[in-house]
């Protein structure tokens, strides 16, 4: 049976919290996971995989450094993980369809440089030499070596199984109906499993919770502007090698994973908590994967699926202590790149909790960035007559 | 009752033991155990194997069939070929 007393408690059973209760356990806690439904159910479970600190990141600054340094982490953990995370360093091509996106990938390539990172210019040519299956209308490309791709699910069950053998423990089907405060101090949880409800005390409580975070906020007097944005996602029957690197356009971005089956992303919608495809999603997603890949239009289409990514208004996540409530920290609003970032926040998060500091600064990840960011209580006004 | 070395799988080549070292890991739901053995993922989307998994995992856990809820499930229920237009706007 479970104990009542836990030292942390992670919300949410996710690639965020199984990473959390992973670096957690190898300083010596033992955290324990509440799971509303099971682990890897979610957002988790419906990324395609890629690991792509450059080509995602919009300029320098705090999002890029984590990606750069959650990038590296890699390597070593698929020697420390004990399940196979099928990661593979094989490099993306930012495809150039346009003038337009000539100018823009310009202007990536000259910060990047500038700052020191791996980025090469290749001609039509030299584009279509590294991946033939290329369309020829295309003008270049960018390549970065660097960047990888490998299973989601399979991340998040390395974490988990890591966790677990260290000592971590985790509740599934269970959900978190309150948060105890006293004197804005957390002192514990109360939790619902199968219409049971259950206490657990505990001083610490990390919200993992993804694009459910916003209600775990609400609890203790916290407006976390985490909303879900809904990600299409189509995969093809398995293929001969058509390509090899990630390939990422304007409207499109595709992996031909381990399996041989082609993945092609995603839509971005605001749609609230729905995760069924459209029609239209679906055939938006392949039209621009044919436009690049021409050959692609013999692939057959076996599945499609959605998943919803906790978005935040800068496309930053929000990591760390809140100031108001003692022993809230959050871990959440990684959007597209909580898969890429998992290792690095859970890292982060455990230094915050174990050693009181952090290795990279995480001044610009505080919630407290949001205006508005504490629920204050509402005035009841009395009518006037 | 079948041998645990038999394919449950065939599209993805899962094995009956590997569905019940799942359900030991934890796994207590058909997509549980999809999501940690490939099982139900291939070509066919499962119609052939997910049954056998909800009994596998009915006998597992004790729980009975009806209560096993079945996988979600994704469209297209048939694959489709990517040269089938989807909506009948014209493409430009």
């Amino acid at each position: 049976m479970y104990h009542n007393t836990r030292d942390v408690v992670i919300i949410g059973g996710g690639v965020i919290g199984c990473s959390i209760a992973y670096y957690l356990a190898k300083k010596g806690i033992k955290p324990l996971i509440l799971e509303r439904r099971q682990i890897a159910s979610e957002a988790s479970c419906a990324g395609a995989g890629g690991l792509w600190p450059q080509s995602e990141s919009k300029g320098p600054g705090i999002f890029l450094d984590l990606c750069i340094e959650s990038n590296k982490m890699f390597p070593a953990l698929c020697r420390e993980l004990e399940w196979n995370i099928g990661f593979d360093p094989s490099g993306l091509l930012h495809l150039i369809e346009d003038e337009e996106a000539m100018e823009e990938s310009k202007r990536l390539m000259e910060w990047q440089l500038k700052r020191g990172l791996q980025v090469e210019f290749l001609t039509k040519e030299e584009t279509l030499k590294m991946e033939p299956a290329l369309s020829k209308d295309l003008l270049g490309s960018l390549y970065f070596s660097s960047d990888a791709q490998l299973s989601t699910i399979d991340l998040t069950h390395a974490f988990y199984l890591g966790a677990m053998s260290l000592g971590a423990e985790i509740m599934i089907d269970t959900e978190v109906k309150q948060i105890i405060l006293k004197k804005k101090r957390i002192e514990g949880v109360i939790v619902k499993k199968s219409r049971q409800k259950e206490k657990i005390n505990t001083k610490i409580v990390i919200n993992a919770a993804g694009a459910w975070s916003r209600n775990i906020g609400q609890m203790v007097g916290l407006r976390i502007p985490v909303i879900p944005i809904r990600g299409q996602i189509v995969l093809t029957d398995p293929l001969p090698e058509l390509f090899r690197r990630s390939l990422v356009a304007r409207d499109v971005y595709m992996m031909q994973k381990a399996s041989r089956n082609i993945v092609l992303g995603s839509t971005r919608e605001d749609v609230g908590y729905d995760k069924t495809v459209s029609i239209q999603g679906i055939e938006n997603l392949r039209n621009a994967g044919c436009k690049v890949v021409p050959q692609l239009k013999n692939a057959t289409m076996v599945r499609t699926w959605a998943g919803l990514r906790p978005y935040t208004p800068d496309e930053v996540p929000i990591l760390g202590r809140v100031e108001e409530v003692e022993g809230f920290i959050m871990a959440s609003g990684h959007f597209r790149n909580g898969i890429l970032l998992s290792p690095i926040t859970g890292k982060l998060i455990a230094e915050l909790i174990v050693d009181g500091k952090t290795s990279l600064p995480l001044r610009d990840t505080r919630l407290s960035r949001f205006p508005g960011y504490l629920i204050k209580k509402k005035r009841v006004l009395t009518p006037v007559s | 009752m079948i041998d645990n070395e038999v394919i449950i799988c065939r599209c993805e080549e899962v094995t009956k033991e590997e569905v019940i070292k799942a359900i030991r890991r934890g796994a207590n739901t058909v997509n549980a155990i999809k999501r940690w053995t490939r099982v139900g993922m291939g070509l066919c989307q499962g119609k052939s194997c997910l049954q056998w998994v909800a009994k596998i995992l009915s006998e597992e856990t004790g729980k009975p069939m009806k209560n096993i809820k079945p996988q979600t499930s994704r469209p297209p229920i048939r694959p489709i070929k990517f040269s089938v237009r989807l909506t009948e706007e014209e493409d430009r």
